[in-house]
């Protein structure tokens, strides 16, 4: 336990890393998952094997990648592919255990909307799009699932069905002929959902300190389900926020640097 | 195709020789190391009506779409500037309806080009595409974005994708010889699928080398000679991506046009500068130097760090005498042949 004070975000990257497992291959993109992948490998899980979509397998980054492009990912790859490599290989061919996504939207089946808020056509907001999400979905043994809470994308119905979790609950997954088990675990800044064995649907089984069960419910459009036995998340170790803290992007951003030179001229 | 000659050329000529209005165009390079300059002259070339493919746009997607360039755009990724409040030339330009776009997977863009690279028609993808709505709901692609079959040996719904062959690829990579042999490595991408499924390809790189230093390493050419039309030399050819080996990304230039591609206009005055406003990539570095300063450029230089060279001898290489006699075994090919066949190891 630590009294050491830490953003919702970090107990969010903080839970995830602690779902990897000692010798788990993770496929990840940048951002959250990034972090909280370095952070296992740093912590509980040294043999990780992290795979990044650009095509590095088994990366070691000394620091946290800015893109998937960052040479550091590159420098400390065991191999180098191609995407369709990548895709064919090694996904299809159910090397890479675990995969971690992200959204916009998600319903209570775990199917997630990456693509358009509003009409497909016309749309409101244009969301970057499926990148590799539906195979990774599809194929990967499990996925895990990083995103905030609250009614805008914990949504009764998605705006557009990107990628599928459980689909509609029940065995219609399998029907689907999908290899993989599809999402174990949806880890918010409040807590964590996991689909019911049954019936599919995503149900509170974490919370996290300081947050209560009515408060996860208030940021859930469809009624959420409570697990019996609710879990309590502990709290970030003092350890693992001085790892993650130190997991600094390779190359800081100096965006203010350069408009200061531009404003004052170069001499 | 190869030839000694002829294939050197600025970006201008390439562009004007290569890509034409209403081509399928793809962007070779994949997020990473993206060919800027070239995509640059094609906005200064003002090519229009083009079907473009990208897997995963980024400020390249953005410029093209902005410059109004594009009339389809096939891809699996769009950047979105400035977050949920923020918008991208892809979203402006669909909500005013001058944009049509085709949504596939990151597997199923790849399949398509694959598909294509190997001489396929068509090619089967994962079938739960099916339960989502990149199957249900369609571009310009309308039936054509995903057509089911029964499999001819299970007899189980297969669904396919089109093969791509888009007329030109357009692609950075790191080094080439006068030939056109293309050497990339680091991040793959797509490069190689992208570029070998399309009919004509322009590759730039940031320096043109000896044939011999191509020839010293042939693993790392991605793209024959054969198949390439044109090479560029164009240093800082990616900026602001990034080039392994040559130069990072730069966060803070790429911050700047994030922030500018929050709105059209934005957009506009951003290009106004640093696309329309510079003649060529030497241009565009200088304005950045007297802008930013020299130092801001070189921090982004790469220090070397090379990989220990692989060995390609071998004790003795197969040749033959003027009598016909191999020099290893002394035998002459008829020879060979007469002693493989009586050990019954010769394939007739």
């Amino acid at each position: 336990m630590s009294d050491r004070a830490y953003e919702p975000e970090e107990m969010m990257v903080v839970a995830a890393a602690r779902l990897l497992e000692a010798d788990d291959v993770v496929f990840i993109g940048i951002g959250l998952p990034s972090k909280a992948a370095n952070l296992a490998r740093r912590t509980h899980a040294p043999d990780l094997a992290m795979i990044y979509e650009s095509g590095t397998l088994d990366t070691r980054p000394t620091v946290l990648p800015l893109s998937i492009g960052d040479p550091e990912l590159s420098r400390t790859a065991r191999a180098v592919v191609a995407v369709p490599e990548m895709f064919n290989y090694w996904l299809q061919g159910g090397w890479i255990r675990t995969g971690f996504l992200g959204a916009a939207q998600i319903d209570r089946f775990g199917n997630l909307n990456s693509t358009v808020i509003g009409d497909y056509r016309r749309p409101k907001v244009r969301l970057p799009g499926a990148g590799g999400a539906p195979e990774i979905a599809g194929f990967c043994h499990r996925t895990l699932v990083l995103l905030r809470q609250n009614p805008r994308s914990f949504v009764e119905k998605l705006d557009f069905v990107t990628t599928v979790g459980t689909v509609c609950g029940g065995r219609s997954r399998q029907e689907l002929g999908l290899p993989g088990q599809g999402p174990q675990a949806v880890i918010t800044e409040l807590g964590i959902l996991a689909p019911d064995t049954g019936s599919g649907e995503l149900v509170l089984t974490h919370l996290h300190p300081g947050v209560s069960a009515e408060v996860a419910i208030e940021a859930t459009s469809w009624p959420l389900r409570v697990a019996a036995e609710l879990v309590r998340t502990e709290e970030p170790t003092a350890r693992e926020l001085d790892i993650l803290r130190s997991l600094l992007p390779s190359e800081q951003s100096n965006i203010a640097e350069l408009i200061a030179t531009a404003a004052r001229g170069v001499r | 195709m190869t030839s000694t000659n002829g294939k050197i050329m600025t970006a201008s000529e390439a562009i004007s020789r290569f890509v034409h209005d209403g081509d399928q165009l793809v962007i070779g390079n994949y997020t990473v190391g993206s060919c800027a300059e070239l995509i640059y002259e094609v906005i200064r070339q003002q090519r229009r009506g083009l079907t473009l493919y990208s897997q995963s746009g980024i400020f390249d997607v953005e410029v093209l779409i902005g410059a109004g360039c594009v009339e389809r755009l096939v891809t699996a990724y769009v950047m979105r500037a400035g977050g949920k409040k923020g918008g991208s030339a892809a979203e402006r330009a669909l909500r005013a309806g001058t944009l049509q776009m085709e949504d596939l997977t990151n597997f199923d863009y790849n399949a398509r080009l694959v598909a294509g690279m190997h001489g396929m028609t068509f090619i089967s993808v994962l079938e739960a595409v099916m339960a989502t709505d990149l199957f249900r709901k369609r571009g310009f692609m309308g039936e054509d974005k995903y057509r089911v079959i029964e499999c001819p040996y299970t007899g189980k719904k297969v669904v396919t994708v089109p093969a791509a062959n888009p007329d030109v690829c357009i692609v950075h990579v790191q080094r080439a010889d006068k030939f056109g042999n293309a050497q990339y490595w680091g991040a793959m991408g797509s490069v190689a699928a992208a570029a070998l499924a399309s009919k004509r390809i322009v590759v730039s790189c940031e320096e043109v080398v000896e044939h011999e230093i191509i020839q010293s390493s042939p693993h790392l050419t991605i793209i024959p000679a054969y198949r390439v039309n044109a090479v560029v030399e164009v240093p800082w050819g990616a900026h602001p991506t990034e080039v392994l080996g040559y130069y990072n990304f730069d966060s803070a230039m790429y911050g700047l046009f994030t922030m500018a591609d929050a709105t059209g206009e934005g957009l506009k005055a951003w290009m106004d500068e640093w696309v329309y406003g510079c003649e060529d990539r030497a241009a565009y570095i200088d304005r950045y130097i007297s802008k930013f300063g020299s130092s801001a450029l070189n921090s982004l230089k790469a220090k070397p760090l090379y990989s220990a060279p692989a060995n390609y001898g071998a004790a003795v290489y197969s040749r033959w005498d003027r009598d016909g006699r191999e020099i290893f075994t002394g035998l002459t090919l008829p020879e060979i042949e007469t002693i493989l066949g009586e050990r019954g190891l010769l394939y007739e």
